[in-house]
């Protein structure tokens, strides 16, 4: 079957970085500490089952959410040290940590399916659900499974690929289509990787599978399922998909077929603070500093940042690794500038504008944390409404918040309509935050009870 | 780099130059950079910045000043250095008294205006034309980014209507030194004579300053387009609209309206329309809105350059469609989110 290319309207290529994860797959070592948030993917709270002092084996449920629900899991052996409310994620959930007793074995989910083809829909998506793989909704009509790869650092799906081998992502894929009874599965790489979509395909074929394949452009923010599904799949059909990353599927299938609950994650260090950038494998949980202490470049200050440079937050050494986890960048900070940056030819500086030889000439670009420019007032030039994803204005509606005037004009000119993907800000000649304004006017919008309803037109 | 850092730091701190801290702290800016750093996500930002936009700009009117250098010799560039030191100086004192850097818009603008004026243009009136227009066409807004009419033009037409002997019938031939009251435009309009394409694009004619050599305008806004600091839109609105609408017109009228490829040479149009209607700051920021002050400036230009007593409408045009850009946005805004749930 062709191989349909995706492009949407808005957005930005991120192109090459210099300090992309390299194509090697290492593993982390074991951590003598585990950080876990008793609280689920969807960011609900959840009972604690355990107590401090209690000893726990990896994979065994820490907390749960209802019977049969999202469920946290030890992510390795050992005891109980704490477990006390703490900040996550810009709020405040409960957090256990787990002082590991050194042992990599875990003990094999409750209700393990390994003659899966057997068991009913419904069994599979619990034990999905449980294993901390993936949520999945009862009926779906689309599932796509996506490596966008649209960020300035992204992890190679070869080596994942590599870490799991062929046959067990085509067995993830026949769970998910029997787990999702009458869904059709749609394979989203950049078009970059046709090659591996291809492959792919002809193994899936192999064991009956139907996949439909999708060449994606690569700009920034297609991974987001607001960009992608739609695109993929018109507006209707799109609201009715579920997304799922490309490791979510191995982690399924291992918990279907092996029984095993997703205590690991494989993250990709990025970023030009770290001289060696391998793929690792590390137990979630695991302290961000602890996995790129090895890595660092001595005598540069760099920052920790989750998953996406663009949309990702800042993380603390202490901060441990999350269950979505997919990228840990340690990007420079720059607090000196450069010189007369003005006139410099920018042999590695990223910009939209053609007005720096690396967007000329395609050269590797560097990454620091420097504004690269002060602020001014807004000259209306247009960058952030071409590279606005949804199509909305973001240079007319950060006036309106900057002059505090928040009311249903904001509303009319689809403020809800943002996805908060900060492209905006990004690209701004002005260096003003773009989408920081827009998100305090829909927050204010909300408290003033002028909520999104039907946001779509 | 530290060391010049540590230099305007110093310079910046010092009790004695207090009142000239804006001006200190925007030349370590252009010699060293920003130093502040994101606090949030985004956690990397973009090259572009104001000083490269604007740079930009300048780069691409290169080739138009150089030439008006080469043509007009010290005249040039002393009309550019006196464009740059009285505009300057304005700049500055509302830098100062703002307690503000100032600002790089005004880099364009003093580049601008000069190009605009005939050659034959006395020192003091570019004196008076840049401070009128940086001071009541950019400064009593409030700025870069917040003037509603082009700056440039707005010292251009200010100097022309107090002074119109001077601005309209005085004209200089590159390498030469007659004064002649003759331009292209002109030249069509009294004698349907029609002015050779060649020494059109090469600028050997009459006109203003920067206009002429219209090879290196061209490439310029190429670049301007290429390089994206300056949007496709307006250009092509403007330039397609004239050379539509003058063709359409040369069929029906053609003893009253000169042909497109005459229309499109002559004059300002190319250098209007490249690097005057494209100011971002006053066109309407919407694409569509973009189309609307293309066409619009097209149909007034053609209007002024054959239906009324001027010979040129370029800056007029602009200037007058200027006026109607943010009424331009807002009727684009109903529109577009016209039928937009609420």
């Amino acid at each position: 079957m062709a191989i349909r290319y995706e492009n949407f309207s808005g957005g930005y290529s991120f192109k090459r970085f210099a300090g992309s994860p390299e194509d090697t797959l290492l593993e982390a070592p074991l951590p003598a500490k585990v950080r876990l948030a008793l609280r689920s993917a969807a960011g609900a709270d959840l009972t604690a089952l355990v107590k401090t002092g209690e000893t726990v084996k990896a994979g065994q449920a820490l907390a749960l959410e209802g019977s049969g629900g999202a469920s946290v899991l030890a992510t390795v052996s050992g005891r109980i040290e704490e477990l006390k409310p703490a900040a996550w994620l810009g709020g405040k959930t409960k957090v256990a940590t787990i002082a590991g007793d050194g042992s990599a074995d875990w003990t094999p989910l409750a209700g393990r399916l390994p003659d899966w083809r057997a068991a009913s829909p419904e069994a599979l998506r619990e034990l999905a659900l449980r294993s901390g793989a993936a949520a999945l909704p009862a009926r779906a009509a689309h599932l796509v499974v996506q490596a966008a790869e649209d960020e300035p650092h992204n992890p190679s799906p070869e080596i994942l690929l590599q870490a799991w081998g062929m046959e067990t992502l085509v067995e993830g894929l026949a769970i998910l289509a029997k787990a999702l009874p009458g869904v059709r599965l749609h394979l989203a790489l950049h078009h970059r990787r046709r090659a591996l979509a291809a492959r792919i395909q002809l193994a899936a074929g192999k064991q009956g599978l139907s996949l439909e394949l999708h060449a994606l452009c690569g700009k920034y923010p297609q991974a987001h399922h607001a960009v992608l599904l739609p695109g993929l799949l018109g507006k209707t059909d799109g609201r009715q998909a579920v997304l799922l990353d490309l490791q979510a599927v191995f982690h399924l299938r291992d918990a279907v077929a092996l029984g095993k609950p997703m205590l690991e994650r494989v993250v990709a260090l990025a970023g030009a603070g770290l001289a060696r950038r391998p793929h690792l494998r590390a137990r979630i949980g695991t302290p961000l500093g602890e996995l790129v202490q090895p890595y660092l470049r001595a005598g540069r200050e760099s920052r920790l940042v989750l998953n996406s440079l663009i949309g990702g937050s800042a993380a603390a050494p202490e901060a441990p690794l999350p269950r979505e986890a997919a990228v840990l960048i340690a990007v420079p900070e720059n607090r000196e500038g450069g010189f007369l940056p003005f006139a410099a030819p920018g042999l590695a500086s990223d910009s939209r504008s053609l007005t720096f030889a690396a967007g000329l000439l395609s050269l590797p670009k560097k990454a620091d944390t420097n504004l690269h420019g002060e602020h001014r007032a807004c000259i209306s030039c247009g960058f952030c409404e071409d590279v606005c994803p949804v199509r909305i204005l973001p240079n007319i509606l950060h006036r309106y918040v900057q002059k505090n005037v928040i009311d249903e004009t904001l509303v009319r000119f689809q403020i809800f309509r943002c996805i908060d993907c900060n492209l905006c800000s990004y690209v701004c000649t002005s260096k003003i935050p773009l989408a920081r304004l827009m998100r305090q006017g829909k927050e204010k919008l909300v408290k003033e009870g002028l909520g999104p309803r039907e946001v779509d037109a | 780099m530290k060391t010049l850092r540590s230099l305007f730091d110093a310079l910046a701190k010092s009790r004695l130059l207090r009142p000239f801290k804006p001006v200190i702290q925007t030349i370590g800016g252009i010699v060293c950079g920003s130093r502040e750093t994101t606090a949030e996500a985004p956690h990397i930002r973009d090259h572009i910045e104001i000083k490269r936009y604007m740079s930009a700009v300048i780069l691409a009117m290169a080739p138009a000043a150089v030439a008006a250098v080469v043509f007009y010799g010290w005249k040039a560039v002393a009309m550019i250095a006196v464009s740059y030191v009285v505009g300057g100086i304005i700049e500055v004192l509302f830098a100062l008294i703002r307690k503000k850097e100032i600002e790089e818009g005004f880099l364009v603008t003093g580049l601008i205006f000069p190009l605009i004026l005939p050659p034959t243009a006395p020192l003091w009136m570019v004196a008076v034309g840049i401070a009128f227009g940086v001071f009541f066409g950019k400064e009593v807004f409030g700025g870069t980014g917040r003037n509603i009419f082009n700056p440039a033009l707005v010292g251009r037409i200010f100097i022309t209507i107090a002074f119109p002997e001077l601005m309209s019938a005085r004209w200089q031939k590159p390498f030469t030194d007659a004064v002649t009251a003759a331009t292209p435009l002109g030249l069509f309009k009294s004698g349907r004579e029609l002015t050779p394409l060649v020494d059109l694009l090469l600028g050997q004619v009459t006109g203003s300053m920067g206009e002429l050599f219209r090879l290196g305008v061209i490439a310029g806004g190429l670049f301007l387009i290429f390089t994206r600091v300056a949007n496709w839109r307006v250009p092509l609105a403007y330039l397609g609209s004239v050379a539509l609408l003058s063709w359409i017109g040369n069929l029906a009228l053609p003893s009253l309206i000169a042909p497109p490829q005459f229309q499109l040479l002559a004059g300002g149009l190319l250098f209007g329309a490249f690097f005057m209607a494209t100011d971002p700051v006053s066109s309407p920021s919407t694409r569509a809105g973009k189309w609307v002050f293309g066409v619009g400036c097209g149909i007034v230009t053609l209007l002024i350059r054959h239906f009324s007593g001027f010979g040129e409408g370029v800056m007029f045009s602009i200037l007058f469609m200027n006026a109607f850009a943010p009424l331009i946005d807002t009727l684009v805004l109903n529109l577009k989110y016209r039928t937009a749930k609420v």
